[in-house]
């Protein structure tokens, strides 16, 4: 498709450590097209941050390897540039906003500096200044001369994306930008982001374990469990019927935390060990419906819908035939 | 340095602070040194005998007749007044001798801080780009050496090697002795001359450095803010120089000023070593001929360098890390 702006085509990005190899990201598929909103979601552990670190080829490594795959954006396979090559990517076609604002500035240098490093040509309309202006920050010129400590966690984040932003990059990738935010804050962030987007058509893939969070900002969304994509679709066709049984209980929490918070829901056992992840579907152990299948064989992604997938033996014909266990 | 509290207020602070732990040094010293066997008198007169008169005037003449704590009520009133007493050996003020002795041990001191701070500095950042590599591990191993090497040992090697063996070196002394020389000769002279001692005095410091600077390095490259400097797009140049170094050099700098101390020791052996007219070896000859005031005197003075550069180095760590402010540490 023209309109693609990021293929992600069967990505692997293992952890070799002591103790065996963490597979972290496990075959994941997903794209982002001009415009988009693409959210990923998912528990904490589960991938999301090394798929995102995969994108941008900043896996640390050692231990973390990416093994297999292709990331496609445009007509460039990411992962064959050479560091050199790749490093022109970074900051200009792709941008990441970290979850973490506390610790992703440089707590030794001032906060003007670290914005105007990355702009790769100063012009008028892009100075240090008019873009902490752009991400709402009140006092420019004083914040500008600040380092990162004597700023609240918000102003942080703000300073992050003001980074993120410079260039103005097709793609930005948002980690879980509010998780360590307060929750005043959070909704702030999560405004400026969405004036981001829709001012400068800036696509985005929307990291976050809050599926509020996706139905608020995204058009399309990847339920990612234990490594691997588990369902994709329209955000629209996820949320009045999600498919998986992953998905489906992700939902029921999410909506028990927002509506009933005494009568809380939440999916039954624990995330699974990358370093020994189960047999067949990941899911199996913590899954309501799963059948003997389930522990033997991995279920394929298959298309249920129109623009909707889903990777479990509900749905694969040959599978609902083997009944239930 | 534009933040809050001034320098100056500061600075002084810190040296009222010392006040009390100077007092301590200059008791403590007095007191030790009270209690070590033998008679100053004796070493002043010599080994032959002289009438017991002529002992018991130059006993009171020096104050020496007198109960120990009224000679310490003494010597630290004294001390105030800036005088340190009097060299039975030298017939002197202590003062006067000493300070007639600090260039030399500065001219040692300075090149040795200076040359292990950065020869540690840069082995350690080159050893951290690749850790576990044959250079790293060489440097590493080199490092283990140098820091267990005894100094007087590696001295001696030193001389023997260069200066008995080679002959590339002088052996002993701060400059040539008889020659008049001028301008650029005669700083090459006292280069030449410097080399050894100073090296020998470092070793052990660049290993050190070396070996915090490279972890303090490694350490720094698995922050957040470095992975946010490589989604800049920066290139592995300017991580290193802009986003890494500042932080690794944090703890180095801390522990270099805490070196220092043990670089004054290290200067007692090298300056005995090489002949050096300096403190450390006064402090040697001063324990040999008893005189007590002198080595109370150098004891006194080195823990007033120890203090001013460890408030040089606290002032350089202020500079380098805007969190700390001057109120608080
Ligand atoms: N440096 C690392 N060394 C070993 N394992 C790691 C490392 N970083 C991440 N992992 C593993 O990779 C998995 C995925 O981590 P991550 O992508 O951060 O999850 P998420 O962002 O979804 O919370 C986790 O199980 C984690 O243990
Ligand atoms: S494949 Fe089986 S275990 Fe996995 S989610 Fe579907 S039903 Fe549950
Ligand atoms: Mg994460």
């Amino acid at each position: 498709m023209e309109n693609i702006l990021l293929d992600v085509r069967g990505l692997k990005t293992y952890f070799h450590i002591s103790l065996g190899v963490v597979r972290a990201v496990d075959g994941v598929n997903l794209c982002v097209s001009k415009g988009e909103a693409v959210g990923l979601v998912g528990e904490s552990g589960c991938g999301k941050t090394m798929t995102a670190h995969s994108i941008m080829k900043l896996v640390p490594s050692p231990p973390g390897f990416i093994e297999e795959g292709e990331i496609w954006f445009r007509n460039t396979d990411l992962l064959r540039l050479g560091e050199q090559e790749m490093r022109k990517f970074r900051g200009r076609e792709v941008s990441m906003v970290f979850q973490d604002p506390m610790t992703y500035l440089n707590p030794v240098m001032k906060v003007g500096k670290q914005i105007a490093e990355v702009l790769v040509s100063p012009t008028r309309d892009r100075t240090v200044i008019k873009l902490l202006e752009s991400v709402g920050i009140p006092d420019p010129l004083k914040v500008a001369d600040q380092y990162p400590h004597e700023l609240s966690g918000g102003m942080r984040q703000r300073v992050l994306i003001a980074i993120a932003m410079a260039n103005d990059p097709p793609l930005l990738i948002a980690d879980e930008p509010t998780t360590a935010l307060d929750v005043t804050i959070q909704a702030q962030i999560l405004d400026l982001i969405k004036t981001i987007k829709t001012e400068k058509g800036t696509s985005l893939l929307l990291i976050t374990h809050d599926l509020g969070i996706v139905a608020e900002m995204c058009d399309r969304v990847y339920v990612m469990y234990a490594g691997k994509i588990v369902e994709s679709g329209d955000v629209f066709s996820i949320f009045e019927e999600p498919l998986h049984p992953y998905a489906q209980g992700l939902l029921r929490s999410s909506l028990s935390i927002a509506e009933f918070r005494e009568n809380l829901e939440t999916i039954e056992g624990t995330v699974p060990n990358l370093l020994d992840p189960p047999s067949g579907c990941r899911f199996h152990p913590r899954c309501p419906m799963a059948m003997s299948v389930c522990k033997e064989k991995e279920p394929s992604l298959i298309q249920e819908k129109p623009g909707h997938e889903v990777s479990c033996w509900l749905y694969e014909k040959d599978g609902r035939d083997r009944n239930h266990s | 340095m534009a933040k809050d509290g001034s320098v100056k207020s500061y600075i002084l602070r810190r040296l009222l602070h010392a006040l009390p732990l100077l007092l301590c040094v200059v008791v403590f010293n007095f007191t030790l040194i009270h209690m070590a066997p033998g008679d100053p008198i004796q070493s002043l007169i010599g080994e032959f005998p002289a009438p017991e008169a002529y002992v018991e005037a130059m006993r009171s003449a020096f104050g020496l007749d007198k109960p120990l704590y009224v000679q310490l009520w003494l010597y630290i009133t004294n001390i105030l007044k800036g005088d340190l007493g009097f060299s039975f050996y030298y017939r002197q003020p202590v003062l006067a001798v000493i300070v007639e002795r600090v260039p030399a041990t500065l001219q040692l001191m300075i090149p040795a801080v200076l040359f292990s701070a950065l020869a540690g500095l840069l082995l350690g950042i080159f050893s951290a780009r690749k850790p576990y590599s044959l250079s790293d591990n060489a440097i590493s191993s080199f490092a283990l050496l140098g820091y267990c090497l005894p100094i007087f040992w590696l001295g001696q090697m030193l001389m023997l090697i260069f200066s008995i063996k080679l002959g590339w070196l002088p052996s002993q002394g701060i400059k040539t002795l008889g020659a008049e020389l001028e301008g650029f000769k005669a700083f090459a002279d006292r280069l030449s001359h410097l080399f050894l001692p100073a090296l020998a005095l470092s070793i052990r410091h660049v290993a050190i450095n070396v070996r915090i600077m490279r972890s303090s390095m490694l350490e720094v490259s698995y922050e957040d803010y470095i992975t946010l400097a490589r989604s800049k797009g920066l290139d592995e140049k300017t991580i290193v120089a802009r986003h890494m170094l500042p932080n690794a050099l944090l703890p180095v700098v801390t522990i270099i000023g805490l070196d220092i101390g043990f670089l004054f020791t290290g200067s007692v052996l090298v300056e005995t070593v090489f002949g050096w007219p300096g403190i450390g070896r006064l402090m040697y000859e001063s324990i040999l001929k008893r005189d007590y005031p002198v080595l109370m005197g150098t004891f006194l003075i080195t823990t007033v360098l120890v203090v001013l550069t460890n408030l040089i180095v606290d002032l350089i760590y202020l500079w380098l890390d805007p969190r700390v402010k001057y109120g608080r540490k």
